[in-house]
């Protein structure tokens, strides 16, 4: 029988391109997490961060057949991931602009005292909400920069933008969430 | 603190800083406690938002794998219909154009001209029949 675990990521996509659909699955199996970690990061852990994780995959492998392996696979994949969360982000948008007033849309996290954060689950809860209440534009490059461990040049190449822009976002993300986040720092 | 400095602070964890820089910085962080405080807190942040699971509570590969064989299934009727369009369609109309060709032709779509026994004598249909089926 085929050890898969053991293959390269382009053998794997050789076979997946000839319909072999346990090559495939692995690796789905060997990128959920870098898949995850972008649109968790993005969308929080909710069903549409679980249906654009999925979407990933399915654009990756509508697109077997093109690719070349000119970018790493974890990048190529993160690519479409913050795509499309970029775009479910503005469907949330434009549903919360015919939905909801304004003001009633993404209410910022309640800040209690540093003690009632020993527990982990907590912590975990104040990140995600503290990361889902700053801009998408913020939120992209501290996602891809402090989650992915991408360099600020990587982080730029893939959001397409300039370094000096990355930095500067980086910088006033930095800031809202050091305001966000001060039960747990200090 | 010197809003410069702190600056120079957050920018040192995403940038080289030029060697100047580093010196100024790296002076400033070893007379102030504040400096060195702000420090401690960008490291905090950082590790707090990079420790957290980012994990969906199951595994997607399943799910992912019945979406990939439900788009090779509309593929598959996709192609069907596709090859529909451009093979059994053509044939159809040309098809359908022949025996408009005979019906106008020919008068009518009768056994006896459909068989190419229209003009023979019944009684040599069944030898003909024979003969030529």
């Amino acid at each position: 029988m085929l050890d898969y675990s053991a293959k390269d990521d382009l053998a794997l996509i050789e076979m997946a391109k000839d319909n072999d659909d346990a090559a495939f699955a692995e690796l789905v199996y060997r990128y959920e997490n870098t898949v995850s970690k972008t649109v968790i990061g993005m969308l929080g852990n909710g069903d549409d961060a679980k249906d654009t994780a999925q979407q990933v995959f399915i654009r990756f492998f509508r697109a077997l057949k093109d690719f070349r392996g000119e970018a790493a696979l974890g990048t190529y994949l993160t690519r479409i991931a913050i795509n499309l969360s970029l775009n479910e982000l503005k469907r949330r948008k434009r549903l919360s602009g015919l939905f909801f007033r304004p003001s009633e849309s993404y209410p910022d996290p309640v800040i209690r005292d540093s003690d009632n954060y020993e527990n982990e689950l907590e912590a975990e809860e104040l990140v995600h909400k503290a990361l889902q209440s700053i801009e998408s534009k913020y939120r992209s490059v501290v996602v891809l920069r402090m989650l992915q461990g991408y360099s600020t040049r990587e982080t730029a190449d893939l959001l397409g933008l300039p370094v000096g822009t990355v930095l500067s976002r980086l910088s006033r993300a930095q800031e809202k969430l050091k305001e966000l986040l001060k039960p747990l720092l200090d | 603190m010197d809003i410069k400095l702190k600056q120079l602070l957050a920018a040192s964890f995403d940038r080289e800083l030029s060697p100047a820089e580093k010196a100024e910085l790296e002076s400033a962080l070893a007379t102030s406690t504040e400096l060195k405080d702000e420090k401690l807190r960008l490291m905090k942040l950082r590790r707090a938002i990079q420790e957290q699971p980012y994990k969906f509570r199951e595994s997607i590969v399943g799910e992912v794998m019945k979406l990939i064989t439900k788009e090779r299934e509309q593929y598959l009727s996709k192609s069907l219909v596709y090859a529909f369009n451009r093979i059994a369609l053509p044939l159809l109309a040309a098809a359908s154009i022949l025996l408009l060709f005979w019906l106008f032709t020919e008068g009518g779509l009768s056994a006896d001209f459909i068989l190419g026994t229209k003009d023979l004598d019944p009684q040599y249909l069944s030898e003909f029949l024979l003969f030529n089926y």
